[in-house]
C-alpha cells in the first residue's frame, strides 16, 4: 500500500513532451524574450553611462541654477537715472554747494579742461618690513624724514609685543612737491615689501569752489555800494542782513578753498611697519592655508547643495520603489486568498 | 557574484552569451519538471502552467545575476521567481480553474492493483482539489517541486519549522479528507 507522499509524488503534472522539446530549444537559444518589442531593447550596461552622464548634468543643472539664482545678491545696475539721481539729491541736501558724485570727485562739477594749473591730491602707501627689534629705530627715522622734507605726522600707532604681532603704522604729510623724495628717503630706511601711489584730480572742485568765491565777494561789493546809498532805516537793516550772510559764505568758502588747496599742496604718504620674518614666511604659509580652506569651502558648499537636491529625490525613489513591492507582493498574495 | 550559478564558469553570465551556461543549464535540467509541475499544481491549467514556467526561466536567466547564495540555494531563488510567475498569472486572469489534468482512466483494462493505484490517485488529486490554495500551494511545492522545509519557507517567506508545521497540518487533512472519500 502506497502512502500519501508517494502518491502525491507520483501525480505531480508532467510536462507535454512538445513542450518539452520546444524549451530545451529555447534553452540553447538562450532563452530568447517572446515579447514583441516595440522599441529597441538597449541593454543595462550600454546605457548605464549614458545614464550616469545624464544625471550628474541634471543634478549640476539644478545646483547651479540655485547657486546662481540668488537675487538678493545681484549688483544693482548702474544707469544714468540712478546718478542723476543720487546727484540730484546730493544738490537738494546742500543747496550751496556744487553738485559732486562722491564717487567720482572731478564728474559732478566737470573737469575743468580750461584750467592752466592742474589741482592733483596725491597719496601714497609704503610698506616696510624690518626686524621688530629695530622698530623703535625706524619710527624716530620715519618723524625725522617729515621733518626734513617740510611735512608732518599726522597720526601715528606703533605696537611691540613679545608674543604678539609687532607693528607700526604712520600717516605723514609731505609737500606734493617733494613726494618722491620722500618716498625714496623713506624707502632706504628698511625693506620695501609694498609700495604704490595714486593721484586724484580735483582741479574742478578747486575751480568751481574758487568761482563761487569769487561771485560771493562780487555780490558783498555790491551790497556794500547799496549800502551807501540806503537812505531808510529799514533799507540799511535789511542790506546788512544780506551782508552778514554773504560775509558768512565767504568765510565757508575761503576754508573749503584753503582745505582743497591743503590737499593738493600736501601729499598723504601712509607707512606700515611690518615684522620681516613673520610677514614673509607665515605669509606664505598663510596663503596657502586660505586657499585650501576656500577650496574646501568650495567644494563641501557645493556638496552640501547637491545632497540637498539628490538625498529627497533618492529617499522619494525608493520609498517610492518599496511602495510598488509592497503593493505588488500583497496583490500576488491576494490572488492566493 | 556569489553562489554556483555565478561561479559555475567566471564571466559565462555575459548577456553576449549566445547559450546559457553550463551552470544555469544544469539546474534548468534539474528542476524544470519539478517547476512545471509546482505552477501546473497552483495554477490548474496546463497552457497556463507552460507558459508560467517558460516565462519563469526566462526571468530566472536574465536575472542570473542578482542571485546571491546567501539568500538561500538555487532552488529557493527559481521557485521563488517561478512563484511570482504564477501569482501574476492567477492576478491576471483570475483564473480559479479545476485542473485539466488528464484524469486516468480507472476503467481501463489493467490488474486489480493498477485499477486499485488509479482510484487512489484520482481520489489524492480531488482531495487536493478541495484544499485552499494557499495549502495547495504548500504540497506542490513539496511534493511537487521536491524543496526542503528551509527551501519552502525561503520561497513563501516562513522559517522552516513554521513551514514543516504547516505542511504537516495540511497533509493530515489531506489524509483524512482521503480517508473520508475513500
Amino acid at each position: 500500500m502506497k502512502t500519501l507522499e508517494d502518491v502525491l509524488e507520483e501525480i505531480r503534472p508532467a510536462p507535454d513532451p512538445d513542450f518539452v522539446a520546444d524549451m530545451e530549444r529555447r534553452m540553447r537559444l538562450g532563452f530568447p524574450s517572446r515579447r514583441k518589442r516595440r522599441l529597441p531593447r538597449l541593454s543595462f550596461m550600454s546605457v548605464r553611462p549614458v545614464a550616469v552622464a545624464a544625471g550628474t548634468l541634471l543634478a549640476l543643472l539644478v545646483t547651479v541654477s540655485l547657486i546662481g539664482g540668488d537675487d538678493d545678491s545681484a549688483p544693482e545696475p548702474v544707469t544714468g537715472e540712478s546718478l542723476s539721481g543720487r546727484a540730484a539729491e546730493s544738490a537738494a541736501i546742500a543747496p550751496d554747494t556744487a553738485v559732486v558724485d562722491p564717487a567720482f570727485p572731478g564728474r559732478g562739477a566737470g573737469i575743468a579742461p580750461g584750467a592752466e594749473v592742474r589741482r592733483i591730491e596725491r597719496s601714497a602707501q609704503l610698506t616696510l618690513a624690518s626686524d621688530p627689534d629695530g622698530f623703535d629705530a625706524l619710527a624716530d627715522a620715519i618723524f625725522r624724514t617729515a621733518a626734513r622734507r617740510d611735512g608732518f605726522v599726522l597720526q601715528s600707532s606703533f605696537t611691540q609685543g613679545e608674543n604678539g604681532a609687532s607693528g607700526g603704522f604712520f600717516e605723514l604729510r609731505v609737500p606734493s612737491a617733494g613726494l618722491q623724495a620722500a618716498l625714496n628717503e623713506l624707502s632706504g630706511l628698511a625693506t620695501v615689501r609694498a609700495r604704490s601711489e595714486s593721484g586724484t584730480d580735483i582741479t574742478a572742485t578747486f575751480v568751481s569752489v574758487r568761482d563761487r568765491l569769487r561771485t560771493a565777494k562780487a555780490l558783498r561789493t555790491s551790497l556794500l555800494r547799496r549800502l551807501e546809498l540806503a537812505v531808510t532805516d529799514s533799507a540799511v537793516s535789511a542790506l546788512r542782513r544780506r551782508l552778514e550772510i554773504v560775509g558768512n559764505r565767504i568765510a565757508g568758502l575761503r576754508n573749503e578753498l584753503r582745505a582743497a588747496r591743503e590737499r593738493t599742496e600736501y601729499a598723504t604718504v601712509f607707512v606700515e611697519l611690518v615684522d620681516e620674518d613673520a610677514g614673509v614666511a607665515r605669509g606664505a604659509t598663510d596663503e596657502a592655508l586660505d586657499d585650501a580652506v576656500g577650496s574646501l569651502e568650495d567644494v563641501l558648499s557645493f556638496v552640501i547643495r547637491a545632497a540637498g537636491i539628490v538625498l529627497p529625490l533618492a529617499l522619494a525613489g525608493i520609498l517610492g520603489w518599496l511602495a510598488v513591492a509592497r503593493t505588488r507582493r500583497r496583490a500576488r498574495e491576494r490572488s492566493l486568498a | 557574484m556569489s553562489g554556483a550559478i555565478a561561479e559555475g564558469i567566471p564571466g559565462s553570465f555575459k548577456r553576449t552569451d549566445a547559450a546559457p551556461s553550463e551552470a544555469f543549464e544544469a539546474l534548468y535540467r534539474r528542476t524544470f519538471p519539478r517547476v512545471y509541475g509546482y505552477v501546473a499544481t497552483l495554477l490548474r491549467d496546463r497552457a497556463a502552467a507552460e507558459e508560467v514556467a517558460a516565462q519563469a526561466f526566462e526571468r530566472a536567466y536574465r536575472k542570473r545575476r542578482t542571485f546571491r547564495a546567501s539568500r538561500g540555494s538555487e532552488e529557493a531563488w527559481l521557485f521563488g521567481i517561478a512563484r511570482n510567475a504564477a501569482l501574476d498569472e492567477l492576478r491576471r486572469r483570475k483564473r480559479r480553474a479545476v485542473l485539466e489534468a488528464d484524469p486516468e482512466d480507472v476503467h481501463a483494462a489493467g490488474t486489480d492493483e493498477q485499477v486499485d493505484g488509479a482510484l487512489r490517485r484520482e481520489t489524492v488529486r480531488a482531495a487536493l482539489g478541495r484544499l485552499a490554495p494557499r495549502e495547495r500551494e504548500l504540497v506542490a511545492l513539496k511534493f511537487a517541486g521536491g524543496l526542503s522545509n528551509e527551501e519552502i519557507g525561503r520561497v513563501l517567506g516562513l522559517s522552516p519549522s513554521n513551514a514543516g508545521t504547516r505542511l504537516h497540518r495540511t497533509l493530515e487533512k489531506l489524509r483524512k479528507d482521503c480517508d473520508e472519500d475513500a
